[in-house]
């Protein structure tokens, strides 16, 4: 039997009084929106930090087994990835050279040097699957040019734009065009040039010889149907101990584990995820059982007439169902147009479709069934002997 | 514990219950609240039988134990101590889930309307049709016409807030109404009601008790309107059942009382003394009831069936419903006048010697009267009496 035969009583305990109900639902809204603002910082730092990664043109990557993050790159001699394209199954073999702690930018209008990552390798490699670096790689081959990402943050390096002249670590640079990449925590800009301009501006990453150039990533192509497992297999047979063999998804892993869990970045902004689950629980705790309380006479009276503990539950657990799609629509609207402002300010990937809508639906809902059930106890102690008395 | 043993434990004819349909059996019912030395106990040792159809007033002062009698009735409360038979179930031993089950089959009535303020008067009544299996067409027909019956027709789709204190109570009663309850538990529901609604309200319980349905009705009240009309009045007092007085029998007894010579000129106070003691007796059609001469200690009222009167060996009057006969000898100083056999099976109403003298202590201007008359008039002249 339906609970009141289509007297949808959770209902209209929840909408009777609309100013009631307006508090109910910014209350959910809120700790709906708390959950995604959370989780979508935490995706968004997570996305930022494996940008890089993700756009690396190849299947699988060689770097150094120190190399903890990205952020902090250790070096190989690309000696190794010479001896690695010597392997049948791969195709063709790139170095990236990444410095995220030397390269400064000279801002023009100000003259102050900003901190800035940069990327250099060989532009007829297109070791980074970028189309306007494919598409305008003539132009970055020339000496003192560089790309630059006009995703940057333009409070701390002015605009890129192209043909803007600036210092870079102390040698003048052109910018030669630009290109959609994206900062990070670590970063709030990138520039992208030639291996040969790298090694000018940066002699550090340079050796005795060319073999001994410091790589920072070997980005190895793989000729059609090669097994990933079984080349990492016969790399690490091939290479010695100094360097590395990853696949790109297990380099993406990495990276986003350390920033994940051992930062423990990725870890604070779950606890605020999870601070945004106790909240709403204690909202709708408190908005539940008010309403419980002020009717509890009534629910009494449903008692002596024969309802049960359990339908009188249901009752409750509808209203918090109820409850919780409000307030997770409302927290959805909120959040589309917080994740749009924050993606404008920090310029951070802040992805809706990215940050598990559907899995905060579901923490929304348990959120509410939840706190529903601990507000639905005081039903059961509810006497309806008291109302003779 | 059987029902038999309950049956034969109500031997006061006011006591027992109109029918053979006996719809609560109650037996050395104690209830106490708290425990240990917060133990307070509000009812001791209450017995109560009444069948179905009956309407029951149950009255008292404030913390009589009456609330707490009616709740356990009800099912709202565990039996502790004693027996309770109510609509089939035996509440002495019965878990949560056989008493919601029970309350299913009870209309209850409170002194607050408890209605959903978020729900229309005729979602309320709905709320309890649909404890009632059946198609939700049929319900909504049901719950409109209750309504319609309180005079509520063209307020069902009111919600709370726009009704007055009438109109709410009046769809609170229509709740526990609508699905024609085989009892009705109702505490004060007319004290709200102005007095056209309250007389609609008790015109429909009585209708619910008197018609197809036979509903018994248990009323807490004080309404005399309610008393004037009840079938059973049960008083509580200290949290014991004092009076427990099905109301045609006591004035049927009182009315034969009244009628007997030698009780003539006893109050109405003591007539309603003398009805409450009064026990029950089977008696076998031939069976000889009185001899005439001989000393008496009882007087007997017919309840049930026919008896012959002989004076001197010759017929000389029928005994029927509601008429007297016997005689206390010792007290009038006189043998019984006639000897009476049953014609067919009987059930009389007795009056034991003790019960009469006890019940007179109170009537001194009664007992003054009778010592006159045994003074001054010879035992002739009172036999002629």
């Amino acid at each position: 039997m339906a609970f009141g035969n289509k007297v949808p009583l959770a209902w209209r305990n929840l909408t009777e009084s609309k100013p009631r109900l307006f508090a109910s639902v910014a209350g959910a809204a809120f700790a709906v929106t708390l959950m995604f603002m959370e989780n979508g910082f935490r995706n968004a730092l997570l996305d930022s930090m494996v940008n890089v990664i993700e756009r690396l043109d190849g299947e699988m990557v060689l770097v150094s087994p120190t190399l903890y993050t990205l952020s902090v790159p250790f070096s190989f001699p690309l000696q190794r990835l010479i001896q690695a394209e010597g392997l049948p199954e791969v195709e063709s073999a790139s170095p990236v050279y990444v410095t995220t702690r030397t390269g400064y930018w000279r801002r023009p209008d100000t003259g102050a040097l900003v901190r800035v990552c940069v990327i250099g390798y060989p532009p007829e490699d297109d070791a980074l699957d970028i189309p306007e670096l494919r598409e305008n790689r003539d132009a970055w081959s020339r000496p003192n040019v560089v790309m630059a990402d006009r995703e940057s943050r333009e409070d701390q390096f002015g605009k890129f734009e192209t043909g803007v002249v600036s210092e870079l670590s102390g040698r003048t640079m052109e910018i030669a065009g630009t290109f959609a990449l994206g900062i990070n925590v670590q970063s709030n800009g990138n520039l992208v040039m030639s291996d040969r301009n790298m090694m000018k501006v940066f002699p550090e990453l340079g050796g005795p010889s060319l073999i001994d150039r410091k790589v920072t990533v070997g980005v190895l192509r793989v000729r059609p149907g090669t097994d990933l497992d079984q080349l990492r297999v016969a790399l690490r047979e091939a290479l010695p101990a100094d360097v590395r063999v990853l696949t790109k998804d297990e380099f993406i892993a990495k990276e986003r584990e350390f920033w994940d869990k051992v930062a423990p970045v990725g870890t604070v902004f779950l606890i605020g995820v999870v601070m945004g689950f106790i909240v709403g629980a204690m909202i709708c705790h408190q908005v539940l059982h008010a309403d419980i309380s002020d009717r509890l006479a009534e629910f009494a009276t449903l008692k002596a007439m024969g309802y049960s503990n359990a339908q009188l539950f249901r009752v409750v657990l509808m209203q918090a169902f109820y409850l919780s799609l409000m307030g997770y629509a409302a927290g959805l609207l909120v959040s589309v147009l917080l994740f749009d402002w924050v993606h404008h300010v920090t310029s951070l990937p802040m992805d809706l479709s990215r940050n598990n809508p559907l899995a905060i639906l579901a923490l929304t809902v348990v959120m509410c069934l939840g706190s529903g059930a601990l507000a639905a106890r005081s039903l059961i102690s509810v006497d309806p002997a008291e109302l003779f008395a | 514990m059987s029902s038999a043993t309950l049956t034969s434990s109500m031997t006061r004819a006011v006591n027992r219950p109109a029918g053979e349909d006996i719809v609560i059996r109650a037996l050395g019912v104690n209830y106490a609240y708290g425990t240990g030395e917060t133990r307070t106990q509000v009812l001791f040792d209450n017995s109560l039988e009444i069948s179905r159809g009956e309407v029951v007033i149950m009255t008292g002062p404030s913390g009589s134990g009456k609330s707490t009698l009616l709740t356990l009735i009800g099912a709202l409360r565990t039996m502790q101590q004693g027996y309770l038979e109510v609509l089939g179930h035996n509440l002495s031993r019965a878990g949560e889930w056989e008493r919601a089950r029970l309350r299913k089959q009870i209309g209850f009535i409170f002194q607050q309307h408890n209605l959903f303020s978020s729900l229309s008067a005729i979602e309320n009544v709905r709320m309890a049709a649909a404890l009632a299996p059946g198609a939700v067409k049929k319900m909504n027909q049901r719950c409109e016409a209750i309504l319609d019956r309180l005079g509520l027709a063209d307020r069902t789709h009111h919600l709370p807030a726009e009704l007055s204190g009438g109109q709410k109570q009046r769809v609170a009663i229509a709740r526990a109404l609508v699905n024609r309850p085989r009892m009705i538990l109702a505490d004060e529901p007319t004290a709200s009601l102005d007095a056209e609604s309250s007389q609609t309200v008790l015109d429909l319980l009585h209708e619910l008790a008197e018609g197809p349905d036979k509903t018994t009705v248990l009323l807490v009240t004080h309404d005399q309107r309610v008393l004037d009309r009840a079938d059973r009045i049960v008083k509580l007092v200290g949290g014991r059942i004092v009076t427990n007085t099905l109301t045609k029998v006591a004035v049927r007894i009182c009315r034969a009382l009244a009628a007997t010579e030698a009780l003539k000129g006893l109050g109405e106070a003591t007539l309603s003394r003398l009805a409450n003691v009064m026990t029950v007796e089977p008696r076998a059609a031939g069976e000889t009831l009185t001899r005439q001469g001989e000393e008496g200690d009882r007087f007997y009222i017919v309840g049930t069936g026919v008896a012959d009167a002989y004076k001197d060996g010759r017929f000389d009057e029928e005994k029927c419903y509601g008429e007297g006969f016997g005689m206390i000898s010792s007290y009038f100083n006189r043998p019984i006048p006639s000897t009476v056999v049953a014609r067919t099976d009987m059930e009389l109403y007795v009056l034991t010697k003790d019960d009469f003298l006890n019940a007179l202590a109170d009537d001194h201007s009664f007992e003054a009267r009778v010592r006159n008359l045994l003074a001054n008039l010879h035992p002739v002249d009172l036999e002629n009496h």
